[in-house]
């Protein structure tokens, strides 16, 4: 699919005018106004990409200006593709203008390849789209055609070999003006003259390297959908609809002894846009009244509420991550079941809170505090065993830390010495008891330029029992400047 | 330095909890409490060392499975230390820490988290969220009720209404002093303000033992005397120097080892 007008277009559709009346998008280059895009209408008065726009307004005085908007465009193409998925699940979006849909083993549903692409042009004008199509054996060869409306690879234009102007000037001088003369050369020649670059465009468009297109999701393997000659709009039919294809995706998950981490809903409503919903599970999941559940709990939570519009008349329901799981009967011990329990409280969690949400505590091998204990999302974390303390001893770290750690002014006796006194938030408290210090160096073999300041740890009690970790950061007359104190931490 | 466990009483001379309570002192307080802190409850801990008792609970219940903590998104105190968690005694392994954002979220999730019994404990960091009402609290209550949740829940001060089974003040207490002016293991000062349906305005201090998971009443582990004035600057060696007065001591009670 080619949308040569994509960028007026969408700016039409956006402002719901229907007037014909000539638009120019402009952008500014070195300080003149550039046509970046035009519409039909303008493009019939002679107006097009290139020109300035000060030209522009000699030949046609009324035209109507708007600033050019390419990522806008961009956003819109990817949403059109995303619509684009009810016709094939491997669909790409090939900025600026065009819209790569591999409809292999995909035409038939539709009846036949006719009937596809008139139903994809029907949709896309209902959109307020206008677009050129074609059909070829690859990515490249389908863009090329539709770009410049030609039946066959053979009679492009140079400009589909090569956008660069001194290479089609290079080849326009060496005779040549379609692709299929330059495709009757002696490949070397051709690689010699104007380079490996043009050799391998010429293949793309040929058969002879086909480029694979990248789709825009990633295709699962497990899917099931449910069309509706009627939209459905009510939630009650969606989530009907949900559990018919969750159970669908069931049993194809048994038959291959797989359960999914992954389920992807997705809803195309009648007027092309995509609502996309997907949970996700710690553990390989097929039951789906499980399942049904995490979803109401992510509709749930969703912050755009589903807008069902006109109706949805595609459901579908992919599982593009799975993993292995065999049929399990129910631990007669309470170990199974408690293990059960705990990864369903952490989906649902995970489904009404989102990703990322729900942490866990691991450690790495480092001395230096704050790095040697974070949090990971649950998903990314495994347990880990943790070093035991030795017995007998008072707790050696606190049990919160501030990251960063918080400057304090602190009194001492000597300068070397432990804490006398230290004021932190507006308070000052005096030190009763003290252990310390414990030294820790920067770690100079990680860092390329060995800097870092030693930090020396005190664990002090203040006169009403609170206890709190400190350190200075440097040494006296050791490491440069004057040492700073922090505090890094509470203990109980 | 004599270690925990010889300065500890006989483990028979301790009131043990009753099945489905953790004991706080095995004595006064936990015969007030009828036999330790109900596990099927929600309490609800305010001050300065609610973290740390919250932990603490949560280890000394003695349940297996996960620590749930809900953390309060607007918290200052910085973060939830592992290492720390590992030199209380606990397996940071089990803490799972919930970043709910906000507090309707917050709650949300508690309710869900009550429903799942294989949880160890559930804390619910409130802070000073004004969502978390008479009718929020008397929800969890009854969730926690139902399905034995251990649940606790964390607010700042001032105490506002609730219908938690217990409300507890936690503060830290001065430790016991070690060799060399260090302090000891953990020590909470606790105020039981508030019981439904029993006793309360009690004062008691627990010293954490960290290779046990439980509590000790402080008063019963004996303070090493330490003389006046050389509470700065001590060093390791002057302390062996005062065995006379190391064996003059006695067990004091709480009371006078706060003024102390």
């Amino acid at each position: 699919m080619c949308l040569p007008w994509l960028p007026a277009e969408r700016l039409a559709r956006q402002q719901k005018s229907a007037q014909p009346e000539p638009l120019v998008l402009v952008a500014n280059d070195r300080g003149r106004q550039i046509i970046r895009a035009c519409c039909p209408a303008a493009a019939a008065e002679g107006l097009h990409p290139g020109l300035a726009l000060a030209d522009a307004r000699a030949v046609l005085p009324g035209v109507r200006v708007a600033p050019h908007d390419p990522a806008g465009d961009a956003a819109c193409l990817d949403w059109l593709a995303d619509g684009a998925t009810r016709w094939s699940p491997m669909v790409a979006a090939a900025p600026p203008h065009g819209l790569l849909i591999d409809i292999s083993g995909c035409a038939h549903l539709f009846g036949g390849e006719a009937s596809l692409v008139a139903d994809v042009l029907t949709r896309l004008h209902r959109l307020g789209f206008t677009a050129s199509h074609a059909l070829a054996a690859t990515a490249a060869a389908a863009v090329a055609l539709a770009r410049f409306g030609q039946a066959r690879v053979a009679d492009l234009p140079l400009a589909a070999l090569s956008d660069q102007e001194p290479v089609q000037i290079a080849l326009r001088r060496a005779g040549l003006k379609r692709v299929g003369e330059v495709a009757k050369l002696p490949r070397a020649a051709v690689a010699a003259r104007f380079g490996e670059a043009l050799l391998a465009a010429l293949d793309a468009l040929t058969e002879a390297a086909p480029q694979p297109l990248d789709p825009r999701l990633p295709v699962a393997e497990i899917v099931a959908q449910q069309r509706f000659a009627q939209p459905i709009a009510t939630t009650d039919a969606v989530r009907a609809t949900l559990e018919k294809l969750l159970l669908r995706c069931a049993v194809q998950m048994g038959a291959r002894g797989v359960g999914g981490r992954l389920f992807a809903l997705a809803l195309y409503r009648a007027d092309g846009h995509v609502a996309h919903v997907a949970v996700e599970t710690a553990e390989p999941q097929r039951d789906s009244a499980v399942l049904l559940r995490l979803f109401d709990e992510r509709i749930a939570a969703l912050n755009d509420p589903l807008d069902p519009g006109f109706g949805y008349d595609l459901v579908r329901l992919a599982v593009p991550v799975t993993h292995a799981l065999d049929e399990t009967q129910l631990g007669l011990e309470g170990g199974q079941l408690a293990e059960t329990q705990l990864a369903e409280l952490v989906d649902r969690l995970t489904a009404r809170l989102g990703r990322g949400r729900i942490r866990r505590l691991v450690r790495a091998d480092t001395h230096i505090p704050e790095q040697a204990s974070f949090d990971l999302p649950f998903a990314a974390s495994a347990a880990m065993n943790w070093p035991r303390p030795a017995p007998g001893e008072p707790p050696a770290r606190p049990i919160r830390l501030f990251d960063p750690p918080q400057p304090i002014e602190v009194l001492a006796e000597v300068p070397d010495g432990p804490p006398r006194r230290f004021r932190w938030r507006r308070q000052v408290h005096d030190v009763t008891a003290h252990e310390g210090p414990e030294r820790i160096a920067a770690e100079w073999w990680r860092r390329k330029d060995g800097a870092g300041l030693t930090r020396d740890y005190w664990r002090v009690e203040a006169a009403d029992g609170r206890r709190f970790w400190l350190f200075r950061h440097g040494l006296y007359d050791r490491e440069p400047g004057p040492p700073r104190w922090y505090l890094h931490g509470l203990f109980a | 330095m004599p270690s925990v466990a010889r300065l500890v009483p006989p483990v028979s001379a301790r009131v043990p909890a009753a099945a489905g309570r953790v004991a706080l002192d095995g004595g006064r307080v936990d015969a007030a409490l009828g036999g330790g802190l109900a596990l099927a409850g929600c309490h609800e801990i305010y001050g300065p060392a609610a973290t740390a008792l919250a932990l603490m609970l949560a280890l000394a219940s003695a349940r297996s499975g996960p620590i749930l903590w809900l953390a309060d998104p607007r918290g200052d105190d910085g973060r939830l230390y592992g290492a720390g968690l590992a030199e209380l005694g606990g397996d940071p392994g089990r803490l799972w820490l919930v970043a709910a954002g906000a507090a309707l979220p917050m709650l949300r999730a508690a309710a869900e988290a009550q429903r799942c019994a294989a949880l160890a404990c559930l804390v619910i960091e409130a802070g000073s969220a004004a969502a978390v009402d008479l009718t929020v609290t008397r929800r969890l209550q009854l969730a926690a009720a139902a399905s034995g949740v251990f649940t606790l829940l964390l607010r700042a001060g001032p105490p506002k209404p609730s219908a938690a089974l217990t409300r507890w003040q936690a503060r830290a207490a001065p430790a016991r002093r070690l060799a060399g002016n260090a302090p000891g293991p953990p020590r909470l000062a606790l105020t039981l303000e508030r019981q439904r349906g029993g006793p309360a305005d009690l004062y008691l201090e627990l010293e954490w033992d960290r290779d046990r998971r439980r509590f000790l009443p402080a008063n019963t582990i004996a303070q090493p005397a330490i003389p006046i004035g050389a509470a700065f600057g001590r060093r390791a060696a002057d302390v062996g120097r005062v065995p006379a007065v190391a064996a003059r001591r006695t067990p004091r009670p709480a009371t006078e080892i706060r003024a102390a």
